[in-house]
């Protein structure tokens, strides 16, 4: 492991927000926060609701800009990447299965599936089978592919979600509660999909609060707490 | 591991300004676009976006500036200070503009098929079947019945204007295309085909972009990158979900906060 380059690297991470809308409220998420997560790794940010866990993920994610401190994937430092480096990042190196599906109106399951294989730059042929294999995997309906996700139910569109997040192998990738909405069966087939990623190299950085989903699928924890807020 | 994207910019804005003489206009904006990138442009009216777009697209000439355009051979021009008649040229032939009425971008007396041949015309085709070929692809393309192509664009809904227009833009393949609230005018289901359906062409045609709109879920739908604009002036600027997501603006906040989730 001491050889092995880290995929993802934060040292000293800090974010607070300023809610203009509410005279200038300040909001301090994250202080300080260091982690090195290696291939292979499956790191599960650790406490309790309201301690910046999502907001860690967006982060690393370049959804939410930093303060201070670095954020370094694959050479690139989110933290002050252009935005064009972090769509190259988002596209080559950084995969994210969010809480929820965004349903793109008339784009069935199977397209949004295929799309981030697609975005790498396989032919679509390739891409959808890879995705049919894992909507095929995830138990969803075949009946279900050609539809657009919008009137599936909660747990049939976070397979789509999942699905997405797993139709490329990816170098490092985020991973917010991605069973929340799964019965169990479907739980045990995505600790598996995490396993076989892993096992091919792909680092994880993951929010899983259910205890039994985290000691199958973590090898860390990163202890995470309340930022102590400025006056 | 990510090759860094080193290639140069299509188009370079420096310091853009337009004065309407009323202390109306832009200021001071800046901006560079990569080919391939859908850059939103977004703010309430009078924000200064569509004056931005026809500085771009040279329908006005900036009071102060430059904007710069790689062209298809790989030359760098000033848009604002090239003879008119080649100005003209990479208008018709690199630069599309998708106007918010369909009505200022199509010849309302000219056939359906006319209107997209057109700027195949302009640009050197002279071979009837082959213009009229690549006019029914590009029909059938936007969803527009083939045997509608005789048909002149009065009698088609608001709709298939706008994709009749974007189908004429197209047919030239340009390598800019500027659009002015594509789907403004259009009901919400017909504004749902029209953006499904340049969502596929951007993505399969790898098209570069400027779009303005005020809708927050069709910038956050098409664009990559979003400028926010307020008094003539680019306030904020990231990526799409970077604005939409974490606004640090006060202005950007407001309008964030203002929109209705669906």
């Amino acid at each position: 492991m001491s050889t092995m380059k880290p995929i993802l690297s934060l040292r000293g991470v800090t974010k607070h927000f300023t809610q203009h809308l509410r005279g200038g409220l300040r909001l301090d998420v994250l202080a300080g926060v260091d982690l090195d997560v290696f291939p292979g790794d499956c790191v599960v940010l650790d406490g309790p609701s309201g301690v910046g866990k999502s907001s860690l993920l967006k982060a690393i994610y370049g959804t939410y800009r930093v303060d201070g401190g670095s954020i370094m994937v694959a050479g690139t430092d989110v933290a002050t990447a252009e935005p064009r480096a972090i769509l190259a990042l988002r596209r080559a190196v950084i995969g994210h299965v969010s809480q929820f599906l965004r349903v793109v109106p008339r784009v069935s399951a199977l397209d949004i599936v295929a799309a981030p294989a697609r975005g790498r730059g396989l032919d679509r042929a390739a891409a959808e089978a890879r995705a049919a294999d894992l909507l095929r995997r995830l138990q969803l309906p075949e009946k279900l592919w050609s539809l657009p996700p919008a009137t599936f139910s909660g747990g049939e569109q976070q397979r789509v979600n999942i699905a997405r997040g797993f139709v490329v192998d990816w170098p490092l990738m985020l991973l917010d509660e991605p069973t929340a909405s799964l019965d169990g069966a479907n739980a045990a087939i995505v600790a598996g999909l995490i396993d076989e990623a892993r096992a091919k190299g792909t680092a994880m950085v993951a929010i899983c609060h259910d205890p039994a989903m985290r000691a199958r699928i973590a090898t860390r924890l990163l202890p995470m707490t309340r930022v102590e807020q400025a006056a | 591991m990510t090759p860094p994207p080193d290639e140069a910019p299509l188009l370079t804005v420096e310091n853009l300004a337009y004065d309407y003489g009323n202390g109306r206009g832009v200021a001071g904006v800046d901006f560079r676009l990569w080919p391939g990138e859908v850059l939103g442009v977004v703010g309430e009216s009078g924000s200064g976006k569509t004056t931005l777009l026809k500085l771009l697209g040279g329908q006005l000439v900036p009071s102060g500036g430059r904007i710069l355009y790689r062209t298809a051979a790989g030359e760098v021009v000033d848009l604002h200070d090239l003879p008119e008649g080649k100005r003209r040229l990479l208008a018709r032939t690199e630069l599309g503009f998708v106007h918010q009425n369909p009505r200022d971008g199509l010849r309302l007396a000219v056939s359906a098929g006319g209107n997209v041949g057109e700027r195949l015309m302009a640009t050197g085709a002279r071979h009837y079947g082959r213009i009229r070929a690549a006019a029914e692809d590009w029909l059938g393309r936007v969803e527009i019945e083939q045997g509608r192509i005789d048909d002149i664009p009065a009698t088609f809904s608001g709709g298939m204007q706008q994709r009749l227009q974007i189908a004429r833009n197209l047919v030239s393949g340009p390598r800019l295309v500027l659009m002015d609230e594509p789907t403004g005018g259009l009901d919400v289901s017909v504004q749902a085909r029209l953006l499904d359906l340049l969502r596929g062409l951007v993505a399969d045609l790898g098209l570069t972009v400027v779009i303005v709109t005020h809708d927050l879920g069709v910038a956050r739908l098409l664009a990559d990158r979003l400028m926010v604009m307020q008094g003539g002036r680019v306030i904020e600027e990231g990526l799409t979900d970077q604005v939409l997501d974490d606004p640090q603006a006060p202005y950007t906040q407001l309008l964030v906060s203002s929109v209705l989730a669906a």
